[in-house]
């Protein structure tokens, strides 16, 4: 197997007695979409500035493609593609000045810079905005103009962070064929997100959450460890129900969408617990429909993992 | 290579910012000529009342030699002492003269007083056209004493010593030649400091900065990139109000101009230099304007723009040499008006050679440090 594109250990960051990121590890194959989740304000964009180079870290080790950040950082950045989580372009620049600015300054080579900007334009939809402002275009099209503009130089590690908030999700699935198709060519891709389509759409997933790796695994394996079974039932009124359930110990990943409510209800409970379930609530005085099994996905694994986290004491 | 591309984008954003156009075109003209004109201290039509108590042919005579001069023009004639107060304390005049009855006698007698009051809340031009009219007063005490003892067949001893300045390089005392070179110095620094240090805030508060050191880019090309279109637009301005100064508004250039260029390099260099300083010290555009705004004022006060260096108390004097307006200001208004050259202006230049290298190295620190 070749080296790994990205391998970090015991990573620490600190900000006074904050910590942001505490003692994370984790490795990036080539060709992998590595999906890195949890809720904001647990640590992932820290994590990636310290991977780009941008922020210190207190204390830890970071390789890229073989080499070290902390000695390395401007070998390193010709190897990185960065795409952040607000659009960090010039916005006076038009797209297509934009791309020949970014190729540029990564050192594209001159007779290629025309070409490869025109194969992105061209790929990522770009064509009818390529000579407009890029801070006139829609947050969309600004997304995919960060994309192109960080994969220009073929970037042996491409990081992502939340690259797909404020895009519609047709245009998100659009995105994320894109980033397979790169991973495909062989490139190593981490992302950040808290969108959970997109995490299904990674080969590898790791949970983080105040700052530590909570678990990690492929989304299969991921949506397993969400035990028992996970219940769905019509209610009335919502707001109400939701507040029942939640106060409930023995129900985990308990959470609204539109009317429905959903919960999981552990093995131990036994086979007419879900039932049980919707009968107390209507005892409560709650209309319910029939409780109907869902497929588990990984947001209930996130929402039990981060129900069963400790709380921090302050 | 990839300075180039650097160079194309701080250009291509240059030219697409309508602000900082106008800012290059207009600011340095209007500052220019606003400023020449209104930091005029000449003092011209000062307005006087005169109180004649006396009526006499010897206090017509006073009085209209004292309203001769240009320095003061005649607001009227007063009855009392009491009305040319009250006029003074509304502002309606700033100086009175007033001759007392008895004034042609007591002068017969060589013993005549005349009063002049003057408002001072306008200390200096009421001083300086008080000042006008007491020597007018005293040529006049010493002409009258002189016709009488001749009158009398007497033999007159007056005076004893004068003193007869010559004003070299600028004989009229002329504020606009002092001030027209030295709003040269003020414009290309709040031009220039801003324009820098508004173009990295920029892209730092932007995050453009994040995006642009993730790339390969080395700090020091991003800065030379930024800074090298900005001296050009300052070398641009500069001769625009150099030559304003000289066609316009007229002071002579006696010096020669390559002198000038060569200060008013090493002056932009040192000016660059503080604007990559403020925006090392300022997280967005407003704090970088604000604190420019700071460092304008001890370059307007310590500099010698309006109050000499050697005046200063001697606690401040050393921080005046800080500021490099103080060594273009000497150049400028030597060059100018004493025709100075490279000789005679070294010790500026090199103050200010190492100005810019001290704001340079601190700023490109401060700029590359990654928060700890």
């Amino acid at each position: 197997m070749s080296q790994p594109a990205l391998v970090v250990t015991d990573l620490v960051r600190k900000f006074g007695d904050f910590t942001a990121v505490d003692h994370v590890s984790l490795e990036v194959q080539p060709g992998e979409v590595f999906g890195f989740l949890g809720p904001n304000g647990c640590g992932k964009s820290t994590t990636i500035k310290m991977i780009c180079g941008l922020l210190a870290p207190t204390a830890g080790r970071i390789v890229v493609d073989g080499l070290d950040v902390a000695t390395q950082a401007e070998a390193i950045r010709a190897r990185l593609g960065y795409v952040a989580q607000f659009f960090n372009l010039y916005d006076t620049l038009t797209v297509r000045e934009n791309l020949l600015f970014f190729g540029g300054v990564y050192g594209v080579p001159a007779g290629e810079l025309e070409q490869r900007v025109d194969h992105w334009i061209d790929r990522l939809d770009l064509g009818g905005v390529a000579g407009q402002r890029a801070g006139q275009i829609s947050v969309g099209l600004q997304r995919s103009l960060a994309l192109a503009a960080a994969v220009l130089h073929e970037p042996v590690m491409l990081l992502l962070d939340e690259p797909t908030s404020g895009v519609d999700p047709v245009a998100r699935r659009a995105f994320f064929e894109v980033i397979a198709e790169l991973a495909a060519s062989g490139a190593a891709v981490l992302v950040t997100t808290h969108v959970m389509d997109e995490a299904e759409r990674c080969h590898r997933l790791s949970l983080m959450n105040r700052g530590r790796l909570v678990t990690e695994g492929t989304p299969t394996e991921i949506r397993a460890l969400a035990g028992g079974s996970i219940w769905q039932v019509e209610v009335a009124p919502a707001g109400r129900a939701l507040t029942l359930a939640e106060s409930r110990a023995d129900l985990s990943a308990v959470a609204l969408f539109g009317t429905k409510l959903q919960y999981r209800v552990a093995e131990e409970n036994g086979t007419g617990a879900p039932e049980a379930v919707a009968e107390w609530l209507r005892e409560q005085g709650i209309t319910t429909g029939p409780p109907k099994p869902v497929r588990p996905t990984i947001e209930h694994v996130f929402l039990q993992v981060l129900r069963d986290a400790p709380e921090e004491q302050p | 290579m990839r300075l180039m591309h650097l160079l194309r984008k701080e250009v291509l954003q240059m030219r697409r910012d309508p602000v900082i156009l106008r800012m290059i075109l207009i600011m340095p003209l209007a500052q220019t000529l606003l400023l020449s004109y209104a930091a005029n201290m000449d003092v011209l039509h000062v307005p006087l009342l005169i109180v004649d108590q006396d009526r006499s042919p010897e206090s017509r005579d006073l009085a209209a030699r004292c309203t001769s001069t240009e320095s003061v023009i005649l607001r009227g004639y007063r009855g009392t002492v009491g009305e040319a107060e009250a006029d003074l304390e509304a502002g309606r005049a700033t100086l009175a003269l007033i001759m007392p009855s008895g004034m042609a006698r007591d002068l017969e007698r060589g013993t005549a007083t005349v009063q002049i009051l003057a408002d001072g809340s306008e200390s200096t031009t009421a001083g300086v056209a008080a000042g006008y009219l007491s020597r007018i007063i005293a040529a006049f005490g010493i002409e009258a004493q002189t016709k009488q003892a001749l009158r009398r067949g007497r033999q007159v001893k007056v005076g004893g010593m004068a003193a007869e300045p010559r004003v070299l390089y600028n004989p009229d005392l002329r504020t606009l030649w002092f001030m027209a070179p030295a709003v040269l110095a003020l414009v290309l620094i709040v031009l220039m400091q801003n324009i820098t240090s508004l173009s990295i805030a920029r892209e730092r508060e932007l995050g453009t900065l994040d995006q642009l050191m993730m790339t390969p880019v080395r700090s020091w090309e991003v800065l030379l990139a930024k800074l090298v279109p900005v001296g050009v637009l300052g070398l641009v301005a500069a001769s625009v109000v150099t030559m304003v100064v000289i066609h316009v508004i007229g002071v002579p250039f006696r010096g020669s101009a390559p002198t000038l260029m060569v200060s008013t390099v090493f002056f932009l260099f040192s000016v660059l230099g503080l604007g990559l300083l403020v925006s090392a010290l300022s997280q967005n555009q407003q704090q970088a304007q604000l604190v420019s705004f700071f460092l304008t004022f001890p370059s307007m006060l310590l500099s010698g723009f309006i109050f000499p260096v050697w005046n200063l108390p001697a606690l401040l004097k050393p921080f005046a040499y800080l500021v490099p307006m103080t060594h273009y200001l000497t150049i400028v208004r030597g060059t100018f008006l004493r025709g100075a050259g490279l000789g005679d202006l070294w010790v500026q230049l090199l103050g200010l050679a190492l100005l810019s290298a001290l704001f340079f190295i601190t700023g490109a620190k401060l700029f590359t440090k990654k928060p700890a």
